[in-house]
């Protein structure tokens, strides 16, 4: 006999796991962060206090190792059909680079066309209709998402559009987003943020950049676009079937925002750089009129998007507020360059220490929830801060081979360091990620 | 049976929204190609490779980089990214050159529409859209090698949105022109 347990506190609308053996039911709601490894902790757990019997503790073993087993051939047949989706995809990209003399237009058209629909059609067929190929319907989801980019530059090819137009991502975008959010693809959410920021990247570099004074507000603009990401990723927690699409929006706008940050602690982007041919004051003054407004709107809707998940998360946790409260902060502040800025070297202290503190935040945030990936971005960024720091500094003050001596030395001590710190995380963590 | 439904749905209208954005993106440029005004213009052609895009040539025109000297705008009254309206005269073999340029859509005359991305005190330099020509792969250079004779055919709509149909030498299509060059002829 044994008692039933129910572990209670679920976070982010997990379902429950049972478990069930011939004396009742034993519940496990699996919480935010559980693994593998934790869950037969906790099993270890009761036998030692006598709770279950070991015939029965053995027997849990034993559904838990079969499930994960089962989980981690599914990732395998999600990689393969992935990567077979993309290999396809990349192929008929190709193809309509190819541009065929022999084949008409029309006939090029038709065949990606019909290998597109065709794609869609098996996707929901395998998926949703048949359902004994889940995994090889959504990874062909995929891959009619990719072939739809590719009609679209194909057609631009046929009339002869603009190569670079920002317009053809836009248009591309625009397409895949409802097989996001009608069949939960992450896959092709992935593809979506990958796609949104190749489009405010074309808009920028096509139909805003004019001159070397504009270049300096592409990392501004690009972490508006990321917090953007971020904000948009964090609002789709209200809906509980969109959790893994609102992680896979958040760490894609987190990392791109991160990018843009670590840009900014440049003395030549943030001011007091003292290299004469980089005129760097004033840059809102000959921002063409299109971008002024782009990065306008992004910045009035990443703020929404902050304000909305400050207030309306309904998991109202400490993380949340430091999360988008610290989102909020830093990106005001690097609006302020757009209208403050000046050729002081104050800018790029600052900028220095809260790139130094957001790196240091995102492994703490990581921590408290349970998250590898977040550990892993914030280490990686605050290694390549501080390597970046390195050269800044010492490059002109040390002997060359001094320099590379005692660089590489820290380099070592920082990495065994990071290291040890990382696996301690990632025990108290467990294997799997949070969602 | 609701769930079923609803993907089933979902599926209908995602397949209806492609067939409407890729029939839209078609219909736009085939609205220009076939309602617009022909005309040739002078071109002056660059050849970049574009692994994703094929061959193609980057046109330069004659109207690219306009000088304001005698028109009714100077160049410093534009910023990048504002629109510019370029009247056209059209001479008795088609061929366009600049007459004027207007910041408002005109409401008679031929004219295209352009963007401006570079404005300086009595220079604009201009993009209309037709930048880009693809060519058969590997007919670049070739396409380039010819650019000192080659004009654009291009359709003009009322709205001043441009399409290219064709490059043309001596009035003869330039894939035509390069096949019979390679075959000896």
């Amino acid at each position: 006999m044994y008692n039933i347990f129910a572990v209670s506190t679920i976070v982010n609308w997990q379902g429950a796991s049972q478990l069930f053996y011939p004396s009742g039911v034993v519940t496990l709601q699996k919480r935010n962060g559980d693994s593998i490894m934790n869950i037969e902790k906790q099993i270890q757990k009761w036998l030692d206090a006598g709770d279950i019997s070991p015939e029965q503790a053995q027997k849990m073993f034993s559904d838990v190792n079969q499930k994960s087993k089962e989980e981690r051939f599914g990732k395998v047949i999600v990689a393969i059909s992935a990567i077979g989706a993309t290999l396809l995809g990349i192929g008929a990209i190709l193809f309509v680079a190819a541009n065929w003399e022999e084949t008409p237009a029309l006939m090029r058209v038709f065949i990606l066309l019909g290998s597109d629909f065709g794609a869609y059609y098996l996707g929901y067929r395998f998926r949703y209709q048949k359902k004994n190929l889940p995994k090889v319907g959504a990874s062909l989801f995929l891959l009619g998402a990719i072939l739809f980019g590719a009609n679209v530059f194909l057609i631009a090819q046929i009339y002869n559009i603009n190569a670079n137009s920002h317009v053809l991502a836009l248009i591309w975008l625009m397409g895949i987003l409802p097989l996001v959010y009608a069949f939960r693809s992450e896959a092709i959410a992935a593809l979506a943020s990958l796609l949104f920021f190749v489009w405010t990247g074309l808009f920028f570099f096509n139909d805003g950049f004019s001159n070397d004074n504009t270049i300096f507000v592409f990392p501004v603009f690009s972490l508006a676009a990321g917090v953007l990401l971020f904000g948009i990723g964090g609002m789709h927690y209200l809906k509980p079937g969109l959790i893994k699409v609102a992680r896979i929006f958040r760490l894609a706008g987190v990392k791109v925002a991160m990018l843009s940050m670590f840009l900014l602690t440049f003395k030549p982007l943030t001011g007091g750089g003292g290299i004469h041919w980089f005129r760097i004051a004033r840059p809102m003054e000959n921002i063409p009129s299109q971008l002024r407004i782009g990065v306008v709107l992004f910045s009035i809707l990443a703020i929404l998007s902050m304000v909305v998940n400050l207030f309306f998360n309904p998991t109202r946790s400490k993380n949340n507020i430091y999360e988008h409260g610290i989102a909020l902060g830093c990106f005001s502040f690097a609006f302020l360059f757009i209208f403050a800025s000046t050729e002081h070297t104050s800018n790029a202290v600052l900028y220095n220490l809260l790139f130094g503190g957001l790196t240091l935040f995102l492994v703490y945030i990581g921590y408290q929830r349970l998250d590898l990936k977040i550990v892993n971005i914030g280490i990686f960024w605050l290694s390549v801060f501080v390597l970046a720091k390195y050269f800044d500094f010492f490059w002109g003050l040390l002997d060359r081979s001094l320099f590379f001596m005692v660089g590489g030395f820290i380099l070592f001590l920082g990495g065994v360091a990071l290291e040890r710190k990382r696996r301690q995380i990632k025990e108290a963590v467990g294997i799997s990620d949070a969602t | 049976m609701r769930p079923k439904m609803n993907k089933k749905r979902s599926f209908i209208l995602i397949g209806i929204l492609w067939v409407v954005i890729l029939g839209g993106f078609v219909a736009f440029q085939e609205f220009t190609l076939r309602t617009g005004n022909e005309i040739l213009l002078k071109i002056i052609p660059v050849d970049p490779r574009d692994l994703f895009r094929g061959d193609y040539v980057i046109l330069s025109y004659e109207i690219s980089v306009l000088n304001t000297d005698a028109l009714s705008y100077q160049g410093s009254s534009f910023k990048v990214g504002d629109n510019v309206y370029v009247l056209l005269n059209v001479d008795a073999n088609k061929i366009g050159s600049l007459a004027d340029i207007e910041k408002k859509r005109p409401d008679n005359g031929l004219f295209i529409k352009g963007v401006v991305k570079g404005a300086e005190t009595n220079r604009l330099r201009v993009e209309y859209g037709i930048e880009s020509y693809f060519v058969s792969e590997g007919k670049g250079k070739k396409t380039e090698k010819m650019r000192w004779k080659i004009h654009t055919k291009v359709a003009v709509d009322r709205f001043g949105n441009a399409a290219i149909k064709s490059l043309v030498v001596d009035e003869k299509d330039i894939e035509d022109v390069i096949r019979l060059s390679e075959t000896g002829l």
